[in-house]
């Protein structure tokens, strides 16, 4: 009898034919976060069982997995041989000292010499004799003891199973470009996409002097946080201070978060096809901010001209980004007072209903703009952030 | 010229270390590694090193050895100041609104507490005057905290008439003053100045982090802040930093030597005449260290001037460096610099050893941010 760790895969059960490239990403992404680690993992069908690791290492590999993609849940288990006697004395150990309690049996191998009602039976009248404060409910339990017979050799045993990350493996929906500018909804849009499947590359606009030094660690900081979730990640930091000035000092001063903004998305195109991600991320909010507005989004969105844009968190209320953020770790690091954007650049009311013809109108005032924005791409610096 | 070695225009904020500071870690560190307090003849020795450095520092401050309390850092002796020298707990609390946050949040916990905390407001100029400070107090007030010289603006009060005005009109309270930034700058005897506590910290002077110090006078019985193993003559327990202290006593002793022979009053005055023109404030009056000059540029920012001159090599502050992240400037604030110029501050500070070189380079590299700013903003 051994202790292990179960792992059950969320979505992949859907799948058809193209199942086993969703199960291999998975469990390339299950042995890269367990690097480290001594342990034995073994993938069998719907399944991964961990196993062959110091009892130490338990939580932490816990731990780790529960921030994995694709995982819907995980059970501490025990690893017997699928015998009453064994399958009896693992059962000891993981029931409750008291209380109510049912057993459940899940019997894959037929051939074995017990039926599923009549082991849920034998071994749930031997945990009665063996401990009377017990009581069997079986509608209403306290706790249940799941028995899983797999063949002759191996059943396992446990009671809870504790959540895992759920959606998909990170790498099988493809690449993505996510912009992260440092404040609090970007690292959840990221995190969100992340758990669609998407393998990130993160893109941020820094304007040094304007912005500081630590505003753009604070970016790199949170995308190593997010490394738990998305694995490595490189950060393609663009220097945007010149493009910033020129905006500011050729175009109307309401518009300057509009075409700030429209110049990023261009940069972010670029990018985009450079690194062969597929799509854009940002953490757009319908309604936020004069930059989220839906007249504002469109206007931005018009430059895009073949990538999609994702933004996850369009219908969400700032308090539930907030819960995310506070959930995934990032909250604390967002909040840290060192500004994405420099408040000199920030017209006294910016417009909340600006038009594609008048932006295009500022832009075409700004001389050499398309060079501005070429130029920033290519000046681009990529910070590789190692997953933890 | 400047471009491996900065400018370092942020001595306020901290200095660098005295050589003689740096040997002492060594020297205590290795050496002489034994704990004061041992019975060994080594430690014997090492507590008369201390006692020697306690009579130096009580000598730079004109008090006598057992008024020193050797702390962690200025911080910790400002809060010992408001924790343990408040006798009368009935009694209302009085400090300026231009306090450093050690002393500001030390006062705005004794008022969540339920205490009397009165804010003496300063002239437009930062300084405290006598009659602001006798129109807050009461007979009641039990503990007054003024600081000595800004560590903002460098503007410099006159705590010996403050501490008579403020002992007039309440005989029993206790004088607190924070003398970081005044000690070996401008003359800090203790005895003249009348206070009866002082805050004082090494690395301001060239000696290390971790180190500083409280001045008691003779007879204040303040009981101990913190308590353990009743080091300092049970007055601040816990193992002496020998070489810190050590340290502290030898690079003060220096520090104060080159401060004689320099004249700081002379490079601020170069900086301010040709920094200043009708879009730029100085902060503070006349009566100043000179060893701090602060300058708000209208309509522009100061952290953006900051880095703009660390592009080119010189290292500026934008006030204390404890507030550095804090949205607005709570001392200028309350010296009424309208937030249009608050926000486009920044503080230069100087020490004995910056050069004339160095302060003209730095004035024409803050010159030409300022000019490049104003053009990018301004159109």
């Amino acid at each position: 009898m051994d202790r292990v760790i179960i792992i059950r895969y969320s979505e992949i059960h859907l799948k058809g034919k193209n199942r086993a490239f969703f199960e291999n990403i998975l469990k390339r992404n299950i042995i890269s976060k367990l690097a480290g680690i001594t342990h034995k993992t073994d993938f069998c069908y719907g399944r991964y069982v961990v196993s062959d690791y110091a009892e130490s290492d338990e939580q932490a590999i816990v731990s780790k997995l529960r921030q994995v993609f694709g995982i819907f849940s995980l059970s501490i288990a025990f690893r017997t041989t699928a015998s009453v006697d064994d399958i009896y004395e693992a059962a000891k150990i993981i029931c409750p000292k008291s209380g109510t309690f049912r057993v459940t049996v899940n019997r894959a191998d037929k051939t074995l010499p017990y039926t599923s009602v009549g082991l849920s039976a034998e071994i749930g009248g031997r945990l009665l004799e063996y401990n009377s404060s017990l009581e069997v409910d079986l509608h209403t339990p306290k706790s249940i003891v799941y028995i899983d017979a797999r063949d002759r050799n191996t059943a396992y045993v446990y009671s809870d199973s504790i959540a895992g990350a759920g959606g998909m493996p990170v790498g099988s929906a493809g690449r993505g470009l996510t912009l992260l500018s440092g404040g609090i909804d970007s690292p959840v849009s990221t995190y969100m996409m992340a758990k669609r499947g998407l393998k990130l590359t993160a893109l941020h606009f820094w304007s040094y002097p304007y912005t500081s030094y630590e505003a753009r660690k604070k970016v790199l900081d949170l995308a190593k946080i997010l490394s738990d979730y998305t694995g490595n990640m490189s950060v393609i930091v663009v220097p945007f201070t010149e493009i910033q000035e020129a905006i500011h000092a050729h175009a109307e001063s309401n518009y300057m978060i509009t075409l700030v903004r429209r110049a990023m998305m261009r940069i972010a195109e670029m990018i985009a096809d450079v690194n062969r991600c597929g799509c854009i991320i940002n953490g757009e909010d319908l309604g936020q901010v004069a930059s989220q507005t839906l007249e504002s989004i469109n206007v931005t969105n018009s430059v895009i001209k073949h990538t999609p844009v994702f933004r996850p968190l369009i219908g969400f209320d700032k308090i539930d980004i907030i819960d995310i953020a506070q959930r995934i770790g990032t909250y604390e690091t967002s909040v840290k007072p060192f500004e994405d954007c420099c408040t000199v650049f920030l017209p006294d009311s910016p417009v909340t209903k600006p038009t594609i013809r008048r932006a295009e109108a500022n832009e075409a005032k700004i001389p050499n703009y398309d060079e501005l924005i070429v130029k920033a791409a290519h000046n681009a610096e990529v910070f590789v952030i190692p997953e933890k | 010229m400047f471009a491996e070695k900065p400018v370092y225009l942020d001595n306020a904020a901290t200095t660098k270390a005295d050589v003689s500071a740096l040997e002492s870690i060594v020297k205590y560190g290795g050496e002489l590694y034994y704990n004061p307090s041992a019975g060994y003849v080594k430690s014997l020795e090492i507590k008369k090193d201390i006692e020697e450095a306690t009579d130096t520092i009580a000598g730079l401050l004109g008090a006598s050895r057992e008024e020193i309390i050797f702390t962690s850092c200025a911080t910790e002796s400002n809060n010992e100041a408001f924790e343990c020298g408040i006798r009368n707990k009935k009694g209302n609390v009085v400090l300026s609104a231009v306090e450093h946050a050690s002393v500001y949040e030390s006062a705005m916990r004794l008022k969540s507490r339920g205490m009397d905390v009165r804010f003496v407001k300063p002239l437009s100029d930062g300084r405290i005057s006598s009659e602001a400070l006798q129109c807050v107090m009461d007979e009641n007030t039990a503990f007054v905290s003024i600081i000595h010289c800004s560590n903002e603006t460098g503007t410099v009060n006159d705590i010996q008439s403050l501490c008579a005005v403020a002992k007039e009109r309440s005989p029993r309270c206790v004088f607190h003053s924070d003398g970081v930034q005044a000690f070996c700058k401008i003359p800090t005897d203790v005895k003249k100045l009348g206070v009866d506590l002082y805050s004082i910290s090494a690395h301001k002077v060239g000696g290390l982090k971790g180190v500083g110090a409280l001045y008691v006078k003779k007879g204040l019985n303040m009981p101990p802040f913190i308590v353990g193993g009743g080091q300092q003559n049970g007055r601040r327990s816990g193992t002496e930093n020998v070489g810190g202290i050590i340290g502290f006593a030898k690079a003060a002793l220096a520090y104060k030597d080159s401060a004689a022979a320099f004249d700081a009053s002379k490079l601020r005055q170069y900086m301010a005449a040709r920094l200043t023109d009708d879009r730029v404030k100085i902060n503070g009056s006349e009566y100043n260290s000179g060893y701090i000059l602060s300058l708000s540029f209208e309509g522009l920012r100061g952290e953006v001037i900051a880095h703009m001159a660390e592009e080119k090599g010189v290292l500026v502050g934008l006030g204390s460096a404890c507030s550095t992240h804090v949205k607005s400037n709570r001392v200028l604030e309350a010296m009424r610099v309208p937030r249009r110029y608050a926000e486009g501050s920044i503080r230069i500070s100087f020490s004995p050893h910056t050069t004339t070189e160095e302060v003209e380079y730095a004035t024409e590299v803050i010159a030409e941010a300022v000019e490049k700013l104003r053009k990018v903003i301004n159109g």
